[in-house]
């Protein structure tokens, strides 16, 4: 093989294999309550089914607080401190943040949205 | 159809019937059509060469009238059939009732078909030699859209509607999703698919050149549909981006959902393909590359549509999807084999080997030259692409290996991973075009860069200069981070900011240059130069707009204006009667940092939500200046304390955080099931309006009275100054009730967010897609020039000026 074909395939093979390593590292399945607690960082997707009755948004700034709990059945109290979130429409969100105590803070919540694809339910 | 049981309704006009058999006829027709083209492809092809054509002109315009068909029966209203019942509303205008046909899945593949049918129309009379095999792929995959479109038919008509072959008429529709019910909708979706429609026609013209042996004269016969798809899908992208920043109320343009990743993939290997193809041109290399690269956007777009289609993604996209019928999942993935399959292995035993067929020039010594530049630009650019499905894919993989939902890759993670390719890839584009097409050094190709690169570099760190002045920038705060490009690094963001906008700034200043160079020659062949200024100039404004960006959240309420960012901001009014009305806005009175005053009006409303709690609907406000857009979001109005109100027993106490609300007793006044007997609750309300003031207890005694009509209606009461207590339902055997606190007036949460430079964004799209089009209508003939080297153009214009 001739080097000016070898290298793009090896230099393929390292940009690929880099990104799988970012991928895998960095792509944060959803954990639990329990495993938040093992692992630790600052950037955990928990996982939470809402329990409607506790949300409080706060009246004075942006902290939305409420009890969920993670797939294990697991109860956890959320502060989300980041964008306000509806939840009127959400039942189940991902919250990213870190376990402090008892309390997981949010940095970050994603709650599916209605897709433009998405047949509405009449 | 539960809401429209089939009682006194009236008839629905038989037209609109025979209309939709003729739609489902048509679908039929359009499939035997594209058969009898694949058919007399493959096993004739020297005779019946007129009927192959026109029975595949004829499966082109069959979706140009089935989409026809469809579109009549929303403008008319045709509430018989499903998917027109399910998609639009009497009360959507004209332009949203098109718009619906390509609301919901059926509408979208019938989308694709017509454009990629529109392609095949006025590409096969062109195609030549390659005619046969040509039409033969083309008729294939409109033959699935066509079986698609006939398992999932959008024609038809509720069982429950029809009585003796006649359709009864529901009175009006379910209508448009609301939450895409914007100008948008019609525009976004044609343009992106006039693009995805483009994808079809170097696939085609792949496995055509393969099958028939001819590796070279395909190259200049597709290169202008590959140009047009590239700037329309380009401009479709930045298109859909511009609608989620209008909308979405987050202030971003990319999400890196898999709905946007299945668009951007395809776009990116077609770029790839788009200079493969100007390589093969000029030097008749990278014959068996472009080749490969011909049927990768095709395919890459059909494996994202697949992925999303198919629920795969459901858990983890942030779009949920309608998954598709069945069978119709079962057509498509199969025709994903097939293409994946066939393609695969026409190349391996046909297509590596065709380019030993093509004769070199003589000139193709090692070395530096321009192809080398484009070779690592478009490494990067495919390897970026490659990444990118497969974080897309990612969720799928882990789930394959690990099982459980599947993880999702992050925004953050993606620019972790895309950084390198995105880095190299632009440096490629500022080089490329001042690099010759003969052999060249290095030193040499150093030499004509000092200058550029030197001043792109100021130019950055002026701007970042500027950036930094609270005065006349943006106030770019000294100690800020981000993620670094690894996990759990964090590198300063000016840093940052300024190495992703060097990038931008060189291949912007390079293109300018050459095209200002290039222009005294030849105007028409400055459309690839005008479209990589474009695109450099587009991705800076997405790099200052969101990096540089400041935002707050403040909580507005009437008689409190609150400051966010330095914007003041005060409610003014808002319309209770117009509570439902789409186009409702709550208007605040907003007093700049310069103390320049107006009034901003973000939309606010709610949608009637059938026995369920009512959703509101709101869309941002946003000004746009040459410098800086000022973007508004208005957030549901908190109103109830409550997401659920709160069930409480007699003597028991509850409390959601700082609210709490003690039950004393119920109270009755007036006979028991007589009309004007009022229930009451004796309640004790206790909560401190503002953090750390001592909580004050307040009492109550919210009531339900029972009207004429044997209804309970609520009556609320004060429970101090900011607050109304209500029981919404009551218990008569344990005597419980359910208790909500209103928040009167409500509570406005408001996002503000300054980002500065977003115009860039828009001018840059418009310039791309103005270079775009300029680079695929300018046939240029590159060809050598007496002195040896390659002209691209300007020799022919200038001598027939």
């Amino acid at each position: 093989m001739k080097l000016s074909s070898a290298v793009p395939i090896v230099v393929s093979f390292l940009a690929i294999g880099v990104a799988m390593a970012v991928f895998s590292q960095g792509a944060t399945p959803y954990k639990t309550v329990a495993e938040a607690r093992k692992l630790g960082g600052d950037r955990i997707n928990l996982g939470i089914v809402i329990d409607k009755s506790t949300i409080h948004q706060s009246l004075t700034s942006n902290v939305l607080e409420f009890e969920g709990k993670d797939r294990d059945g697991q109860k956890i109290r959320i502060k989300h401190v980041g964008e306000i979130v509806d939840l009127s429409k959400a039942d189940r969100v991902t919250c990213i943040g870190k376990l402090e105590g008892d309390v997981f803070v949010s940095q970050q919540m994603l709650v599916k949205c209605p897709s433009k694809y998405e047949e509405q339910k009449k | 159809m539960e809401n429209h049981p089939a009682l006194n309704l009236p008839a629905a006009p038989q037209w609109g019937v025979y209309l939709g058999q003729f739609g489902k006829i048509g679908v039929i027709g359009t499939l035997i059509a594209c058969l009898v083209a694949l058919l007399l492809s493959i096993f004739s092809p020297n005779k019946f060469q007129g009927v192959r054509r026109n029975a595949f002109y004829f499966a082109c315009l069959g979706f140009v009238l089935v989409f026809l068909t469809l579109a009549t029966l929303f403008l008319t209203d045709q509430f018989q059939f499903e998917y027109v019942f399910n998609h639009s509303s009497k009360e959507n205008p004209f332009s949203y009732k098109i718009a619906s046909v390509w609301t919901a899945q059926q509408g979208s593949f019938l989308l694709w078909a017509v454009f990629s049918s529109i392609f095949g129309f006025l590409t096969v009379s062109k195609s030549d030699k390659y005619e046969r095999w040509y039409t033969a792929t083309f008729a294939l995959f409109l033959a699935v859209l066509a079986g698609i479109l006939a398992y999932e038919t959008p024609f038809d008509i509720f069982n429950d509607l029809l009585k003796n072959g006649k359709a009864l008429l529901p009175p009006d529709g379910g209508g448009m999703v609301p939450g895409l019910q914007n100008y948008w909708v019609v525009i976004h979706p044609p343009i992106i698919f006039l693009g995805f429609g483009s994808l079809m026609v170097p696939f085609a013209y792949g496995i055509a050149a393969m099958l028939s042996g001819d590796a070279v004269s395909w190259v200049k016969q597709c290169r202008a549909a590959v140009l047009v798809g590239v700037s329309v899908l380009g401009l479709g992208i930045s298109l859909g981006g511009l609608w989620a920043y209008e909308t979405q109320g987050w202030g971003g343009f990319w999400g890196w959902d898999p709905v946007e990743n299945v668009s951007l993939v395809p776009w990116l290997f077609l770029v790839v393909l788009a200079h493969g193809l100007i390589v093969q041109n000029v030097r008749k290399t990278w014959i068996s590359a472009n080749l490969f690269m011909a049927g990768i956007p095709f395919i890459s777009f059909l494996y994202g549509t697949f992925l999303t289609r198919s629920g795969l993604l459901d858990k983890v996209s942030n779009h949920s999807f309608a998954s598709m019928d069945r069978n119709a999942l079962v057509v498509l993935r199969t025709f994903l084999y097939v293409v994946v399959g066939g393609y695969a292995a026409l190349y391996f035993f046909k297509g590596r080997h065709l380019n030993k067929s093509v004769a070199k020039p003589e000139d193709t010594e090692a070395g530096f030259n321009r192809a080398s530049f484009y070779l690592f630009g478009m490494l990067s650019l495919s390897l970026m692409s490659f990444v990118i499905a497969l974080g897309m894919s990612w969720p799928v993989i882990t789930v394959a290996i690990k099982g459980g939902e599947g993880s999702a890759v992050e925004p953050g993670i993606y620019h972790n991973a895309v950084f390198w390719f995105f880095g190299a890839t632009m440096i490629a584009m500022a080089i490329a075009p001042f690099v010759s097409w003969r052999r060249d050094n290095l030193k040499n190709i150093f030499g004509r860069f000092v200058t550029m690169a030197s001043f792109s570099l100021g130019t950055v760190g002026a701007f970042l200069y500027l950036a930094k002045n609270p005065n006349i920038g943006v106030g770019l705060e000294a100690g800020a981070t981000v993620n670094g490009f690894w996990k759990g690094s964090t590198i300063p963001l000016s840093i940052a900011v300024s190495v992703l906008l060097f990038f931008c700034v060189f291949a912007a200043i390079t293109n300018l240059w050459r095209a200002i160079e290039l222009g005294k020659r030849s105007k028409m062949g400055l459309g690839p130069f005008i479209a990589h200024f474009g695109i450099a100039v587009m991705l800076g404004g997405l790099i200052i707009s969101k990096s540089l960006e400041r935002t707050e959240t403040v909580m507005v309420r009437e008689n409190e204006p609150r400051t966010a960012i330095g914007y003041q901001i005060a409610f003014k009014d808002f319309d209770p009667s117009r509570y439902y009305d789409r186009s409702n806005t709550v208007k605040f009175d907003v007093v700049d940092p310069d103390g320049r005053k107006h009034v901003i009006e973000p939309n606010l409303y709610y949608l009637r939500n059938q026995g369920e709690k009512e959703v509101s609907q709101s869309w941002p406000y946003i000004e746009k200046f040459l410098s800086h857009d000022i973007y508004y979001f208005l957030k549901k109005p908190i109103v109830e304390l409550f997401e659920v109100p709160m069930n409480i027993k007699p003597g028991e106490t509850k409390s959601v955080r700082d609210f709490k609300v003690k039950y004393l007793e119920m109270t009755r006044v007036g006979q028991l099931g007589q009309p004007g007997v009022q229930f009451g609750a004796k309640l004790e309300v206790t909560y401190a309006w503002n953090e750390g003031e001592v909580p004050e207890t307040f009492l109550a005694e919210p009531t339900l009275t029972m009207t004429e009509a044997r209804r309970l209606e609520p009556k609320l009461v004060d429970a101090g100054s900011n607050v109304k207590v209500a029981i919404t339902a009551m218990n008569a055997n344990d005597k419980s009730v359910d208790v909500q606190l209103f928040v009167v007036p409500p509570v406005y949460p408001i996002t503000v967010f300054y980002k500065p430079l977003t115009c860039l964004v828009w001018i840059g799209t418009g310039i791309f897609t103005l270079g775009g089009f300029i680079a695929a209508f300018y046939r240029r003939l590159i060809r050598k020039s007496p002195e040896g080297d390659f002209v691209e153009n300007s020799a022919k214009i200038d001598s027939k000026k």
